[in-house]
């Protein structure tokens, strides 16, 4: 086993080595755009910012500097998976507060939430490799259906 | 008695039965709006001693939710009157052991302590799945609403609807979600 | 009262007492067993029971109350009202109907008791109170005089 891990190694090294150049040709992260345009003699390639495919979607901020989810003015809940999806990475996993711009409340809250959705078993697509997140397949009481009490979070974070 | 009028009185004292879809409810929230339909107390006309209660089929028994860690916490005693006799039964036990029998002892204590809880408990019909008679089938005539929504599993969204969704969460420019 | 004889008319202590025991025994005529018949338990249930009667003119009115609430109740959950908010939004339109009569409207007359869920759905809701019901409020109310 050792030795194959040792000849994987040897052979991404080697034969297929990592890109440590800072720009990439091919849009990998999608983040930028490149375009080539032409003046006359001069040859200009610039990478432009794309907006975000979701950018006609996002709801409107206030100006007031209430966070997001405070500003929107939602009695979020654990079954709300369409919302607390978008607070958390593909392994189901929160994002940190300087990503998500919540304030801390709303931070502590939707973590919470987070994790009551998990055991409720409502956000079965996000989660680790092999990691059994539909409540049919677990043991004992795991499997049966649980529901959770939003007014059993404690506000004690002010 | 004319015949609109004994008709009037039949209307007004048959009994109706009611389904009642017990998926993801909480057992002993919904057992207080059951026995509330099972002692009659939900018609204009109700009264201790006016029979006019009617039948509850609870289908689904099988699938109800409880809150938390209930499953785990709530315990079920039971003593055989011999000595070292008591015993108790987690939630989740009982509910493995009989998927039905949680749903009609919380509908069991929500009727109340007096004389017409035994006939009030023989109207109610729980079925740990949606197959009913069809003696029972042909009866039903109504539905009780449930008490929470039904919640939506991510897998169970439609894509259209995943897309579509309003977003609240505005990521920094060169953050990237894997 | 005939005494047979002398000893039995200077133990009886007249016909008061006779007649005395007769009012007691009336009340305790429909007791269980020797609480019947024999004085010395009788007075005591009689007196316990009169104790209980005091209690009960009140408690009953308890009861009933709760029959009228019920009734009222059920009756609001057909047009998908609660109790709270019928009686709110009856209270704000200045329709000062007691318990009782709102009960009897509900078992006998269910068209006018309608008629005064849906005044009250209309005012509930253009208040904007919270107990407001899960159905969209009737067209063609009016709830406040303008």
């Amino acid at each position: 086993m050792a030795f194959a891990r040792c000849i994987a190694k040897f052979t991404k090294n080697y034969f297929l080595p990592d890109s440590s150049r800072s720009i990439s040709i091919t849009a990998t992260r999608n983040i930028k755009e490149i375009r080539e345009v032409k003046e006359n003699n001069t040859t200009i390639i610039e990478g432009i910012v794309k907006p975000h495919p979701k950018e006609h979607l996002m709801l409107k901020s206030c100006d007031n500097g209430a966070c997001p989810l405070c500003s929107a003015g939602v009695n979020v809940k654990h079954t709300d998976v369409l919302i607390l999806k978008q607070f958390v990475r593909s392994d189901g996993c929160m994002l940190p507060r300087r990503i998500t711009g919540l304030c801390n409340i709303q931070q502590k809250r939707v973590g919470i939430m987070v994790t009551m959705a998990h055991r409720a078993g409502l956000m079965g697509t996000l989660k680790p490799k092999n990691c059994r997140m539909d409540p049919k397949k677990r043991r004992d009481w795991r499997k049966y259906n649980t529901y959770y009490d939003e007014t059993t979070i404690k506000q004690s974070y002010y | 008695m004319s015949i609109v009028r004994r008709s009037q009185q039949w209307g007004t004292f048959a009994r109706m039965w009611h389904v009642f879809d017990a998926t993801w409810q909480d057992p002993y929230q919904s057992s207080q709006i059951i026995a509330k339909y099972l002692l009659g107390r939900h018609k204009p006309i109700s009264h201790p001693m006016n029979r006019c209660g009617d039948h509850v089929v609870v289908i689904n028994s099988s699938e109800i939710a409880l809150r938390g860690d209930e499953w785990q916490m709530r315990v079920y005693f039971h003593h055989d009157t011999y000595h070292g006799g008591a015993s108790w039964t987690k939630a989740w036990e009982l509910h493995k052991k009989d998927p039905t029998m949680i749903m009609k002892k919380a509908v069991y204590r929500a009727l109340g302590n007096n004389l017409t809880r035994h006939q009030a408990y023989a109207r109610l019909h729980v079925f740990l799945d949606d197959k009913i008679p069809l003696e029972i089938q042909q009866n039903l005539s109504s539905q009780i609403k449930q008490l929470r929504p039904v919640p939506q599993r991510l897998d169970q969204i439609s894509p259209e609807e995943l897309e579509n969704f309003p977003q609240i969460v505005k990521l920094p420019e060169t953050y990237v979600l894997t | 009262m005939v005494f047979q004889t002398v000893a039995l008319m200077t133990r009886a202590r007249g016909p008061d007492e006779f007649w005395r025991k007769r009012r007691i025994f009336r009340l305790s005529s429909h007791f269980r067993g020797r609480f019947r018949n024999c004085y010395s338990m009788a007075i005591r249930a009689v007196h316990r029971s009169l104790q209980f009667a005091t209690k009960g003119r009140d408690a009953k009115y308890d009861i009933i109350r709760q029959i009228w609430m019920n009734r009222i109740d059920s009756a609001a959950m057909e047009h998908g009202l609660t109790y709270k908010a019928v009686k709110e939004g009856l209270t704000r339109s200045e329709i000062h109907l007691n318990h009782k009569s709102l009960a009897d409207l509900a078992v006998w007359e269910p068209r006018t008791f309608k008629s005064l869920v849906n005044i009250a759905h209309e005012r509930v809701k253009q208040d904007g109170l919270r107990i407001m019901g899960y159905l969209k409020a009737p067209a063609r109310v009016l709830s406040k005089g303008k």
